[in-house]
């Protein structure tokens, strides 16, 4: 379980206080318009931010103390999340390890979690010979390789057509249901999160306007998600 | 607050410390040296604000000082100011050997000022093919004595730097911004206004002041083609100040004022400026829909032409006559040869420093924030500012009785030479720096890469380029440069820009120019082994 | 971190000394004398190997070479050094900073016992040993100039296209001799000279060999350099159009001098050395590798290259105590005169 208590962040003249929680093994979409503070959140619970007075537990346990790194997450972003210079495999494998020093056990994992990303002719490609979606495939491949509970995507399918995308939402639904994996997305595409969330989020001038169970939250818009659906 | 991780990979705080504040040390404790030897010889204690105000009462010293900014600011204008339309012309047209021309660009940086000089004047001085010109087409008592001279050498020695900066600029313009010009149908103008402007606005700063710090500091270009002591410089003040009245008080006063005055500048004006990316490929050409007239044509290659002119002639001068030393004298590979690997170490040693010094720099920088950013480049602007004679003056007085200095003239040079390259190794270093960060930082964060890894797997590989281009740069300036070694001296083993100016002061005139043209290609070999050979082949 | 960052530069500091440092082989048997003196006397073209090898044979002892820079550098090192600099001997002081010198308090008489010194003016040897000298002189190239100027007055009064490319007195020793020069030929008429000399200096350069260079490039008439210049053309290129313009003014002469210093520790192998450095071996050394007159040689046993000189009818030269006094209001006058 995620629980954001009363977290405040102040970057330059703007700031946010969020409290939210996420059921285990859930799906959580946050939506809302550019500049309400979505990102800014998984950046939070990802480690990159530092934060305020509030709190960040995942099953329990407080994140201050910890480097990214050690966090029991995982973050995609839209761009940048493969090193250009080196192969598809190497990005994968550094999620075992970042020295890449792998032994050929643990290259066979880099190898069948291609598979699962349906990959496998792809391993020795640069990024740049792959196309968009298969970069963000390679990503997730990594991710699954680091077996992190908790899995936070940040708009990674947004340059991706709506075909592909919603592929991509069962890809990364299926996988984290196999692996009991807790999501939250960043999106601005609501039938997104009608498709794959269990829980939505509406992120609104850095505070959250409304939040429920994805059906039931689409249904009863509040004013504010009215103005933001149009 | 969280604990951030331990990510920063070249360095944290303690060397980044070292690097800004070693260079400005060395600075400040060779004047303070100066200083504290000048009381016990002058018998007397005088005080600052009396040496100060003896200083600004001197007519000469406050016209070296008013000529000194006046030529390097028109030399460092009109040097952008020719650079916009050759590198707008490079960067729209393409044509075979544009990457060789391109590399050639740096050869007047590393000629011997003095080669340079007189390749110069080969073309636009007395009997030179510029002066019959200017004869025949009826402009009588054409001479380039004078601010002309001088101006004319820096656009010679600084078009180049400006030229490659700003042709960078154009090519980072997003292809879809020319798209969309062409779209919207926009003129030539339009362009200018829109799309141009805004990248030149950027770039201009950075090129006016680095110019500007070069040429404020060029004495013996000054000296030479400035006709007189109306052009003179802060730095003859030093001389003069050292040699015959051995007034070190009043050279140190004259160091801090260049130093302060020059750097100052150049520090202000970046601050005042925005920031840009540099260190992009130099490949390829523009597609701009407004320049496909036959007459914009003939405006870019007759600028490409131009200019090419003007930068090759006098380097074809020096080339012919070193070509000519070399054929009339005998090769003197004895001298030579251990003339050149005396070079060779001492620009070695002068890449290492310069590596120690910058990598750190450029990582502190992105570190920081917004303008504040800029303050890394002080340490090497008041390297590159501080007279030579008074910091070997003051770096003797300094180390003297610890050292045998004698014995350490090539280190000293290599340090030296290493921490005047530190300026240009930033413009290169620190975007790229900040590039890999904005990209990859939380990548390397996530993945728990400690610094070693990080280098080893991020940095280095995708820093190589701009690296190699750093220590090309650093080793053909450092092979070139005459630097220190004249002040601690060393003629028995001298290096080769020493030893071609030895041959010049014992009447050996043709021989030194053999020596610099072996002087240039060991320079440029040496550029083209870091350049090209570090920058590696990208696999695919 | 930083331990590596200073253990790195150690290393690369040592890498670059250990292609220096001269390996000095029996250095435990045999004293050092160690000689400051300019750059240009000790390259392969000027007599320091030569003088070095010849003396060595016969004092049983090493001479190591200090050069900092030009005379004024060389000078200037002993007196940052002070009472505490390892010279011995410094060789090439400017007889112009013979005042300096003597208050610095750095040198002391010699023993050496100095008979037959040809020099064209009367000189007290007691602590600075004259070894070579010349006279300043303007040099033209006889192809190329056909009214060559025979005096200072001539000089101002030639076409305006008669160009002559000067050194800085600021920074260079011939560009002093002809500060003097003008001085001691005009007198308190010397800003006037210069001020109707300007319109026939093409330029002023850093150093003697921007100056000199310039002019073997044609770009001006004639350059200030030495009646002895010439020599070089002719011995060495077998070229006889270059020539010095002899003035009826007389010329400034230099002359270069050589002395022990107070602090040295082998003041009789110091002395020996001076003595050498006027004796015969030396003296032949001397005028085809530093090309400056020698001082102990009749005129009769020059160098053939020397014989057909222009010869000044008059040598000029301050009295050395009058020098600095003289020179801080010269150099005035000449950045009054020509910055105008």
């Amino acid at each position: 379980m995620i629980r954001i208590d009363h977290l405040f962040i102040a970057l330059d003249d703007w700031q946010m206080t969020v409290s939210l929680t996420v059921k285990a093994g859930s799906f959580c979409a946050l939506i809302g318009p550019s500049g309400a503070g979505k990102s800014t959140i998984l950046n939070a619970i990802a480690g990159f931010l530092p934060h305020g007075s509030g709190q960040i537990f995942i099953d329990g346990q407080d994140m201050a103390p910890l480097a990214p790194a050690d966090r029991p997450v995982s973050m995609l972003f839209q761009d940048h999340n493969l090193f250009n210079h080196m192969t598809v495999a190497q990005n994968v494998a550094l999620g075992i390890n970042p020295t890449l020093k792998l032994n050929k056990q643990q290259w066979q994992k880099v190898h069948d979690a291609l598979d699962q990303v349906e990959l496998s002719g792809m391993a020795e490609r640069l990024p740049r010979a792959l196309s968009g979606g298969q970069r963000q495939r390679a990503s997730l491949a990594r991710a699954i390789l680091r077996e992190r509970p908790v899995l936070l995507l940040d708009e990674p399918f947004a340059a991706l057509g709506p075909a592909l995308r919603k592929d991509m939402l069962k890809l990364v639904s299926t996988l984290a249901e196999k692996n009991g994996q807790t999501i939250i997305m960043v999106t601005h595409h609501p039938e997104d999160a009608r498709l794959a969330a269990d829980q939505t989020a509406l992120v609104q001038d850095g505070a959250i306007a409304q939040v429920g169970p994805s059906e039931t939250f689409f249904a009863n818009p509040t004013e504010a998600l009215k103005a933001y659906m149009g | 607050m969280i604990r951030q991780a331990n990510h920063k990979a070249f360095a944290n705080g303690i060397p980044a410390l070292f690097a800004f504040l070693a260079p400005l040390t060395l600075v400040v404790a060779s004047i303070g040296a100066l200083w504290s030897m000048a009381a016990p010889t002058l018998g007397e204690t005088s005080s600052v604000g009396s040496a100060l105000s003896s200083l600004f009462s001197d007519v000469y010293v406050m016209r070296a000082v008013r000529f000194t900014l006046m030529q390097a600011a028109l030399s460092a204008i009109l040097s952008a100011l020719l650079a916009i339309p050759l590198a707008r012309a490079l960067a729209t047209r393409n044509f075979p050997g544009k990457a060789a021309i391109l590399s050639l660009f740096g050869a007047p940086f590393i000629l011997p000022v003095i080669v340079a000089i007189l390749g110069l004047l080969a073309i636009w001085g007395k009997n030179g093919p510029m002066h019959t010109l200017a004869t025949g087409i009826g402009i009588s008592g054409f001479s380039i004595y004078g601010l002309p001279g001088i101006l004319l050498a820096h656009v010679f020695f600084n078009l180049p730097l400006a030229t490659r900066i700003l042709l960078q600029g154009w090519l980072a313009i997003p292809a879809e911004q020319w798209r969309l010009a062409a779209q919207l149908g926009m003129s030539s103008k339009a362009i200018a206004r829109h799309i141009e402007w805004p990248m030149l606005k950027e770039r201009l700063p950075g090129v006016l002041a680095i110019i500007f710090l070069l040429c404020a500091t060029s004495f013996t270009v000054v000296l030479a083609l400035g006709g007189g002591p109306k052009a003179t410089t802060i730095e003859l003040a030093i001389y003069q100040a050292i040699r015959y009245d051995f007034d070190l008080e009043r050279a140190a006063l004259l160091a801090c004022l260049q130093i302060i005055l020059c750097a100052g500048l150049a520090v202000i004006s970046r601050l005042i400026t925005q920031d840009h990316d540099t260190g992009e490929s130099l490949g390829g050409a523009i597609h701009r829909s407004d320049r496909t007239s036959r007459a914009s044509r003939w405006v870019d290659w007759s600028v490409i032409i131009l200019a090419l002119a003007f930068l090759a002639m006098p380097l074809m001068a020096a080339f012919l006559r070193g070509v000519n030393g070399l054929i009339m004298n005998p090769f003197d590979a004895a001298a030579l040869l251990p003339a050149a690997l005396r070079s060779i170490a001492v620009a070695m040693g002068a890449c290492l420093v310069m590596g120690l010094i910058s990598l750190p720099l450029a990582q502190l920088s992105i570190h920081l924030k917004g303008k504040t950013r800029r303050l890394v480049e002080l340490p090497g602007f008041a390297i590159m500012v501080a007279p030579p004679i008074a910091l070997g003056a003051g770096l003797f007085i300094l180390l003297h009785q610890h050292i045998p200095i004698d014995r350490l003239a090539l280190p000293l040079t290599s340090l030296l030479n290493g921490l005047q390259a530190v300026p240009f190794a930033l413009i290169l270093l620190t975007p790229a720096m900040g590039q890999i960060k904005r990209d990859y930082g939380k990548q390397i964060q996530q993945l728990g890469m400690n610094s070693k890894t990080a280098i080893r797997l991020v940095h280095w590989p995708l820093m190589r380029k701009p690296i190699g281009l750093s220590l090309g740069i650093t080793a053909a300036l450092s092979i070139g440069d005459l630097g220190v070694i004249a002040l601690f001296g060393s003629p028995t083993a001298p290096t080769l820009p020493l030893y071609l100016y030895q041959q010049m002061g014992a009447y050996h005139m043709d021989q030194a120019y053999g020596s610099g043209l072996i002087l240039t290609l060991v320079a440029f070999a040496f550029f083209l082994i870091f350049d090209k050979g570090l920058a590696g082949r990208d696999k695919n | 971190m930083k331990a590596l960052t200073l253990s790195l530069l150690a290393a690369s500091l040592g890498l670059t000394t250990s292609l220096v440092a001269v390996p000095s082989a029996n250095a435990a048997d045999k004293p050092t004398l160690t000689v400051y003196t300019y750059d240009s006397f000790n390259t392969e073209w000027g007599p320091g190997p030569a003088i070095k090898e010849g003396f060595e044979k016969t004092c049983g002892c090493t001479v190591e070479y200090v050069s900092p820079g030009d005379a004024t550098e060389t000078f200037n090192r002993l007196r940052l050094e002070g009472g505490s600099s390892k010279a011995d001997v410094l060789v090439g002081l400017d007889s112009n900073l013979v005042a300096d010198a003597q208050k610095s308090g750095l040198f002391e008489p010699n023993s050496v016992a100095i008979e037959g010194l040809h020099l064209p003016i009367e000189w007290d040897a007691s602590t600075f040993v004259p070894f070579d000298w010349g006279y300043f002189a303007f040099v033209y190239d006889s192809n190329k100039l056909s009214s060559v100027p025979s005096s200072f007055e001539e000089l101002i009064n030639a076409p305006d296209d008669l160009k002559i490319v000067i050194e800085d007195p600021r920074s260079s020793t011939p560009g002093l001799g002809l500060l003097l020069w003008v001085k001691d030929v005009y007198g308190e008429k010397a800003a006037d000279a210069w001020k109707q000399l300007s319109p026939h200096i093409l330029t002023v350069t850093k150093g003697w060999s921007e100056a000199y260079g310039m002019f073997l490039e044609g770009q001006a008439d004639m350059v200030l350099s030495y009646t002895t210049s010439p020599a070089y053309h002719i011995a060495a290129e077998n070229k006889t159009n270059y020539k010095a313009a002899a003035f009826k003014d007389g010329h400034y002469m230099q002359v270069e001098l050589a002395a022990v210093t107070k602090s040295s520790q082998n003041k009789d192998l110091a002395n020996a050395f001076l003595s050498y450095l006027i004796g015969p071996e030396a003296q032949t050394v001397i005028p085809t590798t530093n090309w400056m007159y020698p001082v102990a040689m009749p005129e009769g046993e020059w160098p053939a290259s020397f014989k057909d000189l222009a010869k000044p009818d008059k040598a000029l030269l301050f009295d050395t105590e009058e020098v600095p006094a003289i020179r801080k209001k010269a150099l005035d006058e000449w950045l009054g005169a020509l910055s105008q």
